[in-house]
This record gives C-alpha cells, sequence and structure tokens, in this order.
C-alpha cells in the first residue's frame, strides 16, 4: 500500500460524477459511422431512425461522427477533453458474437433485462445483484485517507440501487437544488424534548432484524444532514447558469455544490451519481430521441462551465453509464429494443480526449458482431475495464482492482488509458 | 360504536402469555426471549381476538388501522374478516374529466383521480381490495410519466375489479388495457414489414417483471439450478420476439368501444377508447407461426385475439409464475423475507384452489393472510425475528391519516388537495402515486439490505433524504399546515386539537393514557418499555394539543411504527 500511502499524503483533490442514462441508451444514434460501407450497413438497418450523413458532427481525426444534439460535447472532444469509448458492455471474458450463440465461454447473466443491467452498470462488473459497488469499496478504501469523516464519500442524486454501497460505505442522497431536508421541528419549547426522544427511539431494539436497518438510515439522517445544512449555508453560488428547462439542473447544481464547499465538507474524494430518464425508446424513437440527447449535451455543457467555474476541471472527470444499447434494426414502432454493448463518453480536463477508445463494431446485420441479426452487438471492451479504469485514476492501487471488478484479469488490460 | 374511552378504562386482565398453542410455541419463545418487554396497554379484554392479532391482520390487509376496525376484528376474528372484506364490491372511480378543467382548484387530469382513490383508501370499506390493487399496481406498473392521466381511472379500477378475480383475467385485462398499451406500446404494435422485428418493449416486461421473471424458480421461489449450479434462464431473446409478434394487431378503440375503421393514435386533445379495451384492428396481425414457452407453437394463421390468449395462457401456466407472483404478494402484504415454505404453501393454492382453479385470486389472498407464518406474531408481546415490511411512503402515509381520524369536505371542483398537496409531499419521499419512473416501480423486490443479505424492497427508497421530508410534512401534516389558498382550508384536516379523542386522552389521561392508547392504535400494543417511556418523558409536561402532536410525532416517525410488524 505504499502508493496509497504517498498519494494521501499528497493535497489533491479528484471527483467523479456517473451520468447514468436509465432505460437503455440506443446510442447507435450518438456515435456514427461518417461514411462507407460502415455508414450504408447502419443507414439500412436504422430506417427512418437513421440520422442523415450530413447532419452529423464529424469528430477530428476518426471514421465516425457525433449526433447533432451533442455541440457541446462536440466541442470538449475537439479540444481534447472528451472521449469516447466504443462498444462497451458486461463481459466475463473477450468474447465473440460465434462464442455467444455457440455458448462456449461464460455469458453474464440476465442481459437485455433492464433492472439487472442497471444493477450490473451500478456494480462495475458483470453480474446482477444488489451489493457491494466499484464506488462503494473505493470509498471503502480511500475514504480513511482522504476524507474527513463528515460525510460519505458518495453522494447519489437520483435512483440508484446499489451504486456507492460498499462493504462499510452507505452512500449519502442528497436533494436537488442543494436543498436538504431537516428535522426542523414547529413546537418552540417542546422541541428539545421531541429531539432527545426522536433519537433515542433509534437505539431501541424491539426482536425484529429489519428494525435495526431503519434505525441506522434515521441516524445517518440526523448526522448528515445536519452537518450538510449547516455546511450549505457557506455555499457561494455559480456564476454559470443552470436552466431549469434542463432536469439534470438540479442535481448538477447540487454536485457543483458539494465540490466547492469540498474543504468544509472534509473531503479530497468525491462521488457522484446523477440520472436522467427516457431511454427506453421502443417506439417513435426519432420522434423524441434528439430531445433526450440535447438535454444530455446541455447538462455536459453546465458541467464544464461549473468545473472551470471553480477551477477543478482538470479533478473531475465524468462519465456515462446505461442499462445496455439497443437494436440497431428499428421495429415496427419505430423504435429499438433492449441490447448488449453501446458507446459511452467521458468529459474532463483529466481526460485523454480527442479519441475514440475501443473498437467500433461491425454494423452488419448478422456480421461478426451481431448476436442474432438484430444488430445486438457483443462488446468489444468490457465494462469492468472501462470502470476500472476511472478507478485506477481516482487512486484505487493495482492490487486492489481485482476484489473490485470480477474476471478483469481475464481481458489484456485493466486501464484503457483515457484518463 | 362502543366508546372508545369506556373500552380502554374497563379493559380487565390481559391474555398475555396464554396464547402460545403448540403451533405457535418457537415464536412465542422467540417473543418472550426478548430482552425488551412491551408496554401493557390494558387493552385485551378477553376476547378471542387480541389487540396484536387484529392491528397486525389490519396492517396486512388495509391502508392502516382505525378503532373502528380494531374493535370489528377483535369482535368477529380474523379468519370473517377477511371473508367479509373479500365480499366486498369494488369502488369504482368516475372517469377523468373529458375536458382540461378550469373550474376549482384541480386544473390537472390527475387530480379527479387522486381525489376519488385517495377518499377511498381513506376513507372506503373495500380496504383489503384497494390494498391488493395498490400492490398489484407496483407490480403491473403504469406511470403517467408515459400515459396519459384520462387512461387511469379505467387502469385503477380494472386492478381492483380484478384483484379478488382470476390471475389469467387480471393479465388479459392488463395487455388489453390502453393504460398499459400507452406504456409498453402494444397499442399500435403492427405486423412488422420484411426486415423489420416487432416492438417487443411489453413481451419482454410481462415475462420479466409481471409473471415469471429471468430464470427458473422452483414452487417455494428458491432458483431452479443447472447441473453446474447455475440459473436457468426462463426464455431466449427469441421467444421474446416471438411473443412479441403474438402481440401483434391491436388498437386503441373508438370512445363506445367499437372498432375504428382506420387505427387510433393516441391523441392528446381527446385520448381515444379511455375506457375500453383495446381491439383487434383487421389485417394488423402478424399471422406467421410463433414458438413460445416450453415449447409451445402457435400455429400460423391465428387471430389476433386467438394469438393474445394462447400467448397468456402459455405464461399463465409457467411453473415460475406462481412462486414469482406468490412471493411478490407475500412481501406485498405481509413480510420482506418470507420462508420457502411460505411461498411454496400459497403457490400451492395459486396452482390449485382446491377446486381444481389455477390463479384464483381469493384463494391465494386468503392463504397469504391467513397462514401460521403470516398470524405467527399474533400473540401479545410475540415477535417475528424475521416479520416486517418498511411501509413504502404511500402505505405510510395513508396509515396515519387513517388512524388520525381525517375529515375531508373536499366537493368536485374543489379537490386539488391530493394531488397538490399529498402527492406533491411524497414526490420528496420518492413515491408519488401513479407516477412510477420506470416500468420496474418504485423499488425491487429484491433488494437486500447490506450486511445481513435480508430482503427489505422498501428500504430501496429509505434514505437520509426521505426519511427526513417524511418528518417534516407529517409535522406539517400534524399542524394543519397544508398550505392550502383560504378558499380550501377544509379538503382536508387532521383533528387533534380541544375535542378530539386524542386531546380528551391527552387532557384526562396524561402522557402514560395519552401514549398507551397510541401504542394500541398505531402499533397494535408492541411498543416497548423504553420507547414507551422515552415518549412520555419527551410530552409529559406539554399541553394536551402539544402532547398529542408530539406524541404521534414520535411514534409514525420511529423505526418502530414504519417497519409493519
Amino acid at each position: 500500500m505504499a502508493a496509497f500511502a504517498q498519494s494521501s499524503a499528497a493535497n489533491d483533490y479528484k471527483a467523479i460524477v456517473c451520468l447514468f442514462l436509465n432505460g437503455g441508451n440506443d446510442s447507435n444514434n450518438m456515435l456514427v459511422p461518417l461514411s462507407g460501407s460502415q455508414y450504408t450497413a447502419y443507414n439500412q438497418a436504422r430506417g427512418s431512425n437513421a440520422v442523415a450523413q450530413g447532419h452529423l458532427l464529424a469528430l477530428p481525426n476518426s471514421p465516425y461522427g457525433l449526433n447533432p444534439a451533442f455541440p457541446n460535447l462536440s466541442k470538449a472532444f475537439a479540444s481534447g477533453n472528451a472521449a469516447m469509448i466504443a462498444n462497451v458492455g458486461p463481459l466475463v471474458q473477450p468474447t465473440t458474437a460465434a462464442q455467444y450463440q455457440a455458448a462456449s465461454v461464460q455469458i453474464p447473466g440476465s442481459l437485455m433485462a433492464h433492472d439487472d443491467q442497471q444493477e450490473v452498470w451500478e456494480l462495475g462488473g458483470y453480474s446482477p445483484g444488489i451489493g457491494a459497488s466499484w464506488s462503494g469499496l473505493t470509498a471503502d478504501l480511500l475514504s480513511p485517507g482522504y476524507n474527513a469523516n463528515n460525510m460519505p464519500m458518495v453522494t447519489l442524486l437520483g435512483n440508484a440501487v446499489t451504486f456507492g454501497r460498499g462493504n462499510s460505505t452507505v452512500p449519502f442522497s442528497a436533494g436537488p437544488f442543494a436543498q436538504q431536508a431537516s428535522f426542523w421541528c414547529a413546537d418552540g419549547m417542546a422541541c428539545y424534548a421531541r429531539e432527545t426522544a426522536a433519537q433515542q427511539l433509534l437505539t431501541f431494539k424491539n426482536g425484529v432484524n429489519l428494525l435495526q436497518a431503519d434505525q441506522q438510515v434515521y441516524q445517518q439522517a440526523y448526522k448528515y444532514n445536519t452537518f450538510y445544512d449547516g455546511v450549505l449555508g457557506g455555499a457561494q453560488g455559480f456564476k454559470t447558469s443552470f436552466p431549469s428547462s434542463n432536469p439534470l439542473s438540479g442535481a448538477l447544481y447540487t454536485v457543483a455544490t458539494m465540490m466547492q464547499l469540498r474543504n468544509q465538507i472534509g473531503a479530497r474524494r468525491q462521488i457522484f451519481f446523477i440520472n436522467a430518464g427516457g431511454f427506453d425508446t421502443h417506439a417513435a424513437q426519432s420522434s423524441y430521441q434528439g430531445q433526450l440527447y440535447s438535454m444530455i449535451d446541455q447538462a455536459v455543457g453546465v458541467f464544464i462551465q461549473a468545473m472551470q467555474e471553480l477551477g477543478i476541471y482538470n479533478d473531475v472527470t465524468l462519465f456515462t453509464a446505461s442499462d445496455f444499447s439497443r437494436t440497431l434494426s428499428i421495429n415496427s414502432s419505430g423504435g429499438s429494443d433492449h441490447a448488449w454493448g453501446g458507446h459511452h463518453f467521458v468529459v474532463g480536463g483529466a481526460v485523454k480526449g480527442g479519441k475514440i477508445y475501443g473498437t467500433f463494431p461491425n454494423l452488419q446485420l448478422g456480421g461478426p458482431d451481431d448476436i442474432d441479426g438484430s444488430g445486438r452487438f457483443v462488446p468489444t471492451t468490457a465494462l469492468s475495464q472501462y470502470t476500472a479504469t476511472l478507478a485506477s485514476w481516482f487512486g484505487v492501487p493495482n492490487a486492489a482492482l481485482g476484489g473490485m471488478f470480477p474476471g478483469l484479469n481475464n481481458f489484456a488490460t485493466s486501464n484503457l488509458g483515457f484518463v | 360504536m362502543k366508546h372508545f374511552g369506556e373500552i380502554f378504562k374497563s379493559a380487565g386482565r390481559t391474555m398475555r402469555g396464554s396464547m402460545c398453542v403448540a403451533a405457535l410455541a418457537a415464536f412465542c419463545l422467540a417473543g418472550f426471549a426478548q430482552s425488551n418487554p412491551v408496554v401493557d396497554t390494558g387493552w385485551d379484554s378477553g376476547t378471542s381476538t387480541s389487540l396484536q392479532a387484529a392491528g397486525r391482520i389490519l396492517n396486512q390487509a388495509t391502508f392502516g388501522p382505525v378503532i373502528n376496525d380494531v374493535f370489528h376484528v377483535e369482535a368477529i376474528g380474523i379468519t370473517n374478516y377477511v371473508n367479509q372484506q373479500l365480499a366486498m364490491p369494488a369502488y369504482q372511480i368516475p372517469l377523468a374529466n373529458p375536458l382540461p378543467v378550469t373550474q376549482g382548484d384541480c386544473g390537472s387530469y390527475e387530480c379527479d383521480t387522486e381525489y376519488y382513490w385517495w377518499n377511498d383508501i381513506l376513507f372506503g370499506p373495500d380496504q383489503l381490495r384497494q390494498r391488493v390493487a395498490f400492490e398489484l399496481s407496483k407490480l403491473f406498473v403504469v406511470s403517467v410519466d408515459g400515459v396519459d392521466p384520462r387512461y387511469m381511472p379505467n387502469f385503477l379500477n380494472l386492478l381492483s375489479r380484478d384483484a379478488f378475480g382470476n390471475w389469467f383475467t387480471l393479465m388479459q385485462d392488463v395487455a388489453l388495457s390502453p393504460a398499459m398499451g400507452t406504456y409498453l406500446n402494444m397499442a399500435d404494435s403492427f405486423a412488422p414489414a420484411a426486415g423489420q422485428r416487432a416492438n417487443e418493449n411489453f413481451a419482454r416486461e410481462l415475462m420479466q417483471l409481471f409473471s415469471i421473471g429471468t430464470v427458473a424458480l422452483n414452487q417455494d421461489g428458491s432458483q431452479r439450478l443447472d447441473a453446474n449450479g447455475n440459473p436457468i434462464p426462463n426464455y431466449t431473446g427469441a421467444q421474446v420476439q416471438n411473443f412479441a409478434l403474438a402481440y401483434t394487431g391491436w388498437t386503441f378503440a373508438n370512445a363506445d368501444c367499437s372498432v375504428p375503421s382506420v387505427p387510433n393514435s393516441y391523441w392528446f386533445e381527446n385520448p381515444p377508447g379511455q375506457n375500453c379495451p383495446m381491439v383487434a384492428f383487421p389485417g394488423a396481425h402478424s399471422t406467421v407461426q410463433k414458438t413460445l414457452l416450453n415449447g409451445t407453437v402457435l400455429p400460423a394463421g391465428q387471430s389476433a385475439q386467438q394469438d393474445l390468449t394462447a400467448a397468456l395462457q402459455n405464461v399463465f401456466n409457467h411453473p415460475s409464475l406462481p412462486p414469482f407472483v406468490c412471493r411478490r404478494l407475500i412481501q406485498s402484504l405481509v413480510k420482506s423475507n418470507p420462508s420457502p415454505a411460505y411461498i411454496s404453501r400459497v403457490a400451492g393454492v395459486f396452482i390449485n384452489n382446491g377446486a381444481g382453479v389455477r390463479g384464483d385470486m381469493p384463494s391465494v389472498i386468503r392463504a397469504i393472510l391467513l397462514d401460521p407464518e403470516a398470524r405467527a406474531a399474533d400473540a401479545p408481546g410475540a415477535a417475528d425475528p424475521n416479520a416486517g415490511r418498511l411501509r413504502d411512503p404511500i402505505l405510510w402515509w395513508a396509515s396515519v391519516m387513517r388512524a388520525m381520524q381525517p375529515t375531508s369536505s373536499a366537493t368536485l371542483p374543489n379537490v386539488g388537495f391530493y394531488s397538490q398537496v399529498v402527492d406533491l409531499w411524497l414526490g420528496n419521499m420518492d413515491e408519488v402515486p401513479r407516477n412510477a419512473t420506470s416500468v420496474f416501480s418504485f423499488y425491487s423486490p429484491n433488494f437486500t439490505l447490506p450486511a445481513s443479505g435480508l430482503y427489505a424492497p422498501e428500504f430501496q427508497n429509505e434514505n437520509v433524504s426521505t426519511v427526513a421530508w417524511a418528518a417534516l410534512h407529517v409535522q406539517d401534516a400534524l399542524h394543519n399546515n397544508f398550505y392550502l389558498p383560504a378558499s380550501n382550508v377544509n379538503e382536508f384536516t387532521l383533528n387533534l386539537g380541544p375535542g378530539s379523542l386524542w386531546y380528551n386522552f391527552a387532557s384526562q389521561n396524561g402522557a402514560p393514557g395519552l401514549v398507551k392508547v397510541l401504542d394500541a392504535l398505531l402499533m397494535h400494543g408492541s411498543m416497548t418499555q423504553d420507547m414507551y417511556q422515552a415518549i412520555v418523558t419527551a410530552v409529559q409536561y406539554d399541553d394536551p394539543a402539544t402532547m398529542a402532536k408530539i406524541a404521534v410525532y414520535l411514534i409514525v416517525n420511529s423505526p418502530q411504527y414504519k417497519l409493519m410488524i
């Protein structure tokens, strides 16, 4: 643990923001080949959901372009502060479509099931379930060396199931726009006695096992909300505008505020989870996917601006997650259905950007990467590699990665090098 | 009605310790072994059904005990109570106002429905039916985040009708409802053109979330494993697509439930077929052969209705369905961690109700509520260590409000209270009625606690933010601070002031009497000595109104109350 001791002696700050796109982002339309046989295959399979060639935002030095709804991401990519990671998904080991069809290697369980795959993406490995996640285990490991014991390292601003849960870490749940409910009392002189009794009740047992779990939630609420509400009094606000029309603004505002207050909180490492819904585009996708992407891109723009305003853009990395990508082929409702590997992006001053990492799949329906002729692509980069890269940047020593990411050693590298 | 105070004061010898019949000996032992004895409320008075038994069944079968119901169950017993409830007709919500609301304080299509629903939940007699329907609404999820609220009355009504029907009928009614048709896109999902596939949304979620789950189950709910010890998937991707094809060909009906001459699309100005099942549109169904579960083949050329019925039957008859469904219902009504034997007994009744009927809901509900494991902790002072289900925010809110003897004078068109106050507050607790953020509902049945690994579905939304909001909002309610416009302040009132039952108890019997009666009503006498003492100490010098407010606040915000045991 020499590296760990060394880094904790430094006075650095780092934060990770997970942006979860709930429902399964059809990233086939987010990162698109610009031309040639790949665009032809894309265009034929997508039909009315295809993005016209001329509308794509060409990425420098690459044969791919972004959906036109992503001007901010495109700009960050061009300036070297954003990277794309192609065709990521849960894998036990390197796997081809042929191996999937022959079931000759172990295949991750419950593929294409929303809740299971959300769990997998929150956990960072390949097995669905509810338990210790990479972010929670990272907090278990790094909190003692980096953070004061005022608040958990991980903060949730959305509907995470198991993100942030470690062996000892329980994440903090924060409200939007830096507002947090307290146990404020409206009964004047009677309040002191009320609060005393309320907290005593959190220690009494009644022989039922589930009781203690709820008592812990309340104990944490009294402890953390009280501390956090106190700290929030010192928040300075932002010049950056957080547009109220964007559903992610409330969460981003809290994230930025907690970063601004990192010294008061006593945190040199922070992990945040935010999410946006609506990506389960089974029908009429072309009528609203553009709005979803504009919402995400606007949020990316707000994020970059706020981080620059705080002077910590080089210390913060935002990454995307999603249940799965969707079939390249269109269905009869003008939508697409649950698939497997999908494209993702990372943004931040520390990102080694302007580059597409990983291997873009062959888009031919029934081609070498398609598992069933519908355009469900077997991932070419493992989710565990993607998340392990983030964990390494954050300060998790290599020796600890294996315990966080089962099967990571089955892959050629545990660090994709994008940050 | 017997006067509550008289009952309370005349309560004689308690029955504590006298109910340890052989079948329950282990649980009685567990109950008596605990080092933290419960308070004697003085309530049990020789009725054959104890306060604890009455309170527990009312927690499991209603939206929370009210005084008259406690007396009623004590008088007639649990079995009779359940049978009475099973015979109750279903309250049916009137259709939503078809036009934008311009009068009164409502202002949305939701608030009529919210008013009718909450009114029945808080004041209506068909409690068990509505409770089961409510729990079903968290299984067969539709959400106004994606569905026009004017489709909701029809959906809520079918849930409460079918709650005491047959599971197959329920599946078919849900499948053809315009609400589900919109939410999971079965409406206007037509035979795919060459090179296209059918929309898989409803086909996949019906199996995964509503009926059998992703992996094969034994009758006791445990996973079936293959020779290598791995779970066995219940269906393949190809089967999902075949089901999707079987479900093609349906569109919204006309307003009079007839088949339209061209397929109806959803239209905001006047959503088609608001109170009608969807209808098969001629020529829109894929007539190819479909291969479903367990090798069942639907021959080519069948009609949309024939394929739908056969496909739903194929799922309905799958061996994973009874344990999948029964585990969910037990977790919803009784406890988060049922034993495999309990699940197996109930699933056995689901498979065959004794008269050869599969999926007979009244039999299943009776089996759940009257099972020895559900009733194990009915003896006064007994505790089942694995008992309990956290009250989710809607159930918690309803239980608190019901117990506090609310009054409502809301009348159309001034019915905004429920949608604009209660539902808004519940949003801070991550559970807005009829507004789940996704098809997998507000929380997962498989959510587990750290360390212990116990199932605890409702804990998924129990966090430092939601519990603090809950406390703030219940404080507002106890102060009758509903932030309503002055003209509508009487839409809903909690009565804790002078003249109220609680006020009278506080002024006549002081803190000890008040806390005991609250223990009896809210916690069926399960309050431990230390909890009782802490609350009495906190409120003993308060004036009666404050004493009532704070005692109720402390109890309903305590994990001891939130955990329904």
